[in-house]
């Protein structure tokens, strides 16, 4: 019987999981990727592994950096053998409301110049940014996914946004 | 403060990871390090651009869950094959099948049968319904075989 509630509680716990983190973590896998079918894969394949672990989390922290750590390791496996698929800049980038079509153009074409400048970035770079931008992670929690010290983490934070501002400027010219 | 802070300090104030009130008052007071500050702020707001705002598709958890479910165990289909297989035999083995039972003295040998099927329910009490169902064909067919070997071999002897 301990063991059924046990289970129960757990499945209880993988479904409020889901619900919570399901969208953040296919957005980063969105932003690692570039490519939907790949990040719904991935997002499909961190909650496998997490469901599989799920006794060895430890219940006392957030379960958000946790699944972002199994999801940053698939997508960093993921872009080592599939470097050569082009990246997908014309998804949903979250727009401010715009009035006019001309005015929902530019800010499209400036959204897609983001992420051709996210994509140009070296990964150490880029997936500082994903975590900060898309996975809205504190330092201290990148840190941990990663497996970083907290000045290396500033630092390439830093380093990040500086290049990805010169990559959008050089591209839009 | 009696010295700038470093550029290092004034991003992590941006991202409120920093709420010391004497780097805030610093700010307030020194023209070099709010401009520092306004071009931080900006290449932090043109990062925030990279929110995304696409959805999963409504059926994944459901798709995800179908995927952790083990495909059920046909516990149906498996007793019927089993009730179609004593059927069978019945039939196989022909109407002389019980006086033979009785002539050949192999109800003892059954016995053993039907030990192991007492303790397959009591072992029924600890696993699923699947394993005993199985459990228990895999006897059915086993004793279906015995005794059809025991036939031949005593039906030869016997002159059948």
């Amino acid at each position: 019987v301990e063991n059924r509630n046990g289970g129960v509680k757990l499945q209880e716990l993988f479904h409020e999981m889901v619900e919570t983190y399901a969208d953040k973590i296919y957005h980063l896998a969105l932003r690692y990727t570039g490519d939907r079918t790949q990040a719904e894969d991935l997002t499909q394949e961190t909650y496998l592994r997490a469901y599989k672990n799920l006794a060895s989390y430890d219940r006392s922290k957030p379960a958000g950096p946790w699944l972002c750590t199994i999801a940053a390791n698939l997508c960093r496996n993921w872009l080592r053998d599939h470097r050569e698929l082009p990246f997908d800049f014309s998804d949903e980038t979250s727009l401010p409301q715009v009035t006019g079509p001309e005015e929902l153009y530019l800010q499209k074409e400036r959204a897609e110049n983001l992420l051709a400048a996210l994509e140009k970035l070296p990964l150490n770079y880029r997936e500082v940014l994903v975590l900060r931008h898309v996975g809205e992670l504190s330092y201290a929690e990148i840190c941990e996914v990663l497996d970083l010290e907290l000045s290396l983490v500033k630092n390439r934070l830093y380093r990040g946004r500086l290049m990805l501002k010169e990559n959008l400027l050089r591209k839009e010219g | 403060m009696d010295h700038c802070p470093d550029y290092l300090t004034i991003q992590a104030l941006i991202d409120g990871e920093e709420n010391d009130q004497a780097l805030l008052k610093h700010l307030q007071d020194c023209f070099a390090c709010r401009l520092q500050y306004r071009q931080l702020s900006s290449m932090v707001k043109l990062a925030d651009g990279l929110k995304c705002e696409a959805k999963l598709p409504a059926n994944f958890y459901h798709a995800m869950e179908r995927k952790l479910t083990p495909a059920p165990f046909p516990t149906a289909l498996v007793s019927l094959a089993v009730l179609l297989l004593v059927l069978a035999s019945l039939l196989l083995l022909g109407p002389t099948y019980f006086e033979w039972w009785l002539s050949v003295g192999i109800t003892s040998q059954v016995s053993l049968v039907l030990d192991a099927l007492l303790d397959l329910f009591a072992i029924s009490r600890l696993v699923s319904s699947s394993w005993v169902i199985s459990g228990l064909a895999a006897l059915v067919t086993m004793e279906l075989f015995i005794l059809k070997m025991l036939k031949n071999v005593e039906g030869w002897q016997n002159g059948w």
